[in-house]
């Protein structure tokens, strides 16, 4: 579009009249440029003040996500009749009474897990238990008698026992810090559960008449989408964790409810999680036993519940429309591991699956709807 | 910024206006509900405001929902932005428009433009199919009707074609 526009007067472009320009400022231009700097201004803003939301966004996505997993059971209670707000305070009665035993019973058992724990990393000196994994290391792997080689293994299972102790006990302080997480979310999830349509009628409301259409078929899309994706990928974990915590319990594996756990929350990272879901219980076998036996089962045991995901739990939970290349996955692993430690390794891919979900359907609005500023 | 932005944000009576239900009535998926039916029908409905000008859809894009016009008048064209734009039809309140879309996703068949400015009803295809989850008896019924709408239409065109065929086979057989 041109800024500026010629008007030749008399039908003559040479003359001296007609060689002065006369700029017309082109009022859709105008508005476009406004509207670009007001969008500016806006992501400027948002940036400045994210510090300020960013206590508020968190309380609200996990209240977005647990909203995502009980809308359908609302929902079937709605549709046999009863007032919505009742199906609400119904679910939060179940549930709230299932976290509470849950608490009751399973917290105590986990505590006991950590602390102990903790008191035995704490009494043992860390060289010594590098030692441990050490000897155990040289004696089936000869290689490693090579004392180069065996330094270099000393200094890097160092690093690593090092950064894992700190590592939980900063995810340990994360969990008790999230207190406030506590109290918001069940409040802020309540009105999402109660009210979410209306929300949802409200953001659609505000969407200007040429992106309305496009807008929501986006929202209903990866509404869809993402609320079958987090169930999916909760109940596979929650199937792979509770079965890793009754096959460590069968191999005699110590504190395999806290590993179980780890593994159920690892399993949601693909090709690794199991590998990292494994490495707490193969550690802990190594350390307390130090025979090859404990390894070989724990080993066994993963890679059957492994092969039981893969061929029949995640084909019939977790729907395929969420495919991340390996590569991929490797360097969202990293990020989300640079970004926020454990904690960031274990939601990174989730999280760059709702991403993923959410972009895929905008390219495809773009492709399909005509759009202009 | 056009006014009809801030008309659809502060939509404060749209769903409780006293001739909705008049409106709705005249449409023939909602002619049959009872009034709590249509209480609780008009839950899902968005009302739209579009100003003199603006399209609610161009022709070939996918398609969400319907639209029942309760204001104003809503011009349909093919092949709007061409020399050769054709109009196919001009509609005013009570009438409706793109109920194919609460079917599927199909592309639109033509473009919908506000000839005037216009308030609209908008009934949407995710929306439908959560009241048939949530409402069975109520979503049934609005297919029901959709359903034998669509009929009536394929019957009619059964029809012209044909008288169509019969006409072109009479033409051979003269010359």
């Amino acid at each position: 579009m041109n800024l500026y526009t010629q008007h030749p007067k008399n039908g003559s472009p040479n003359s001296s009249h007609d060689q002065q320009l006369v700029i017309i400022l082109n009022k859709q231009l105008i508005k476009k440029i406004v509207k670009v700097l007001l969008a500016l201004l806006v992501i400027g803003l948002s940036i400045r003040l994210l510090p300020v939301f960013l206590p508020i966004l968190l309380p609200l996505l996990v209240s977005l996500v647990i909203s995502l997993l009980l809308t359908p059971l609302v929902d079937r209670l709605e549709n046999v009749g009863m007032n919505r707000g009742a199906a609400v305070g119904i679910i939060f009665v179940i549930f709230g009474g299932l976290i509470i035993a849950g608490i009751k019973f399973l917290l105590p058992t986990m505590s006991r897990e950590i602390e102990t724990m903790s008191q035995f990393m704490a009494q043992q000196d860390s060289q010594s238990v590098i030692d441990k994994i050490q000897v155990t290391l040289t004696r089936h792997i000869p290689i490693l008698k090579n004392p180069e080689i065996a330094r270099e293994v000393s200094a890097r299972l160092h690093g690593l026992f090092t950064s894992l102790v700190s590592k939980s006990l900063n995810l340990i302080f994360a969990i008790i810090s999230s207190f406030t997480l506590i109290i918001t979310v069940p409040f802020i999830t309540f009105f999402f559960l109660k009210d979410g349509y209306n929300i949802k009628k409200f953001i659609i409301q505000s969407v200007p008449n040429r992106y309305f259409e496009l807008s929501l078929n986006l929202l209903y899309k990866t509404n869809q989408q993402l609320g079958n994706y987090i169930r999916g990928q909760l109940l596979v974990s929650s199937i792979v964790g509770t079965l890793s915590i009754i096959a460590l319990y069968s191999l005699k594996v110590p504190y395999y409810f806290v590993i179980g756990i780890i593994a159920g929350l690892a399993n949601m990272i693909p090709y690794f999680g199991p590998i990292v879901g494994a490495m707490p219980a193969i550690l802990v076998a190594i350390v307390e036993n130090g025979t090859p036996g404990s390894v070989v089962g724990i080993i066994i045991a993963f890679a059957m519940i492994q092969l039981l995901d893969n061929v029949l739990i995640s084909p019939i939970i977790v729907s395929r429309s969420v495919q991340i290349h390996p590569l991929v996955v490797i360097i969202v692993i990293l990020v989300g591991g640079n970004i926020g430690g454990i904690f960031g390794m274990l939601l990174a891919i989730p999280t760059f699956a709702v991403g993923q979900v959410i972009i895929k359907e905008i390219v495809w609005s773009f492709k399909h709807y005509r759009l202009s500023i | 910024m056009p006014s009809s932005y801030w008309n659809n944000i502060f939509d404060k009576n749209g769903r409780n206006k006293p001739d909705l239900d008049l409106i709705l009535k005249r449409v023939p998926f909602f002619s049959q509900l009872k009034k709590s039916e249509l209480r609780e029908f008009k839950r899902i409905l968005h009302h739209r405001y579009y100003k003199k000008g603006e399209v609610l859809f161009f022709e070939d894009e996918p398609g969400v929902g319907m639209y029942v016009i309760e204001t104003g008048k809503i011009g349909i064209y093919k092949n709007y932005d061409d020399a050769s734009r054709e109009e196919l039809a001009i509609l005013q309140s009570g009438e409706f428009l793109g109920e194919m879309a609460l079917l599927d996703e199909s592309p639109r068949s033509a473009t919908a433009v506000a000839l005037e400015n216009s308030s609209v009803f908008g009934l949407f295809r995710p929306d439908l199919f959560n009241l048939i989850e949530s409402k069975p008896r109520l979503g049934n019924k609005i297919l029901l009707k959709l359903a034998q709408m669509l009929a009536e239409r394929l019957r009619l065109s059964n029809n012209e074609l044909q008288e169509l065929k019969q006409q072109y086979e009479s033409s051979v057989i003269i010359r």
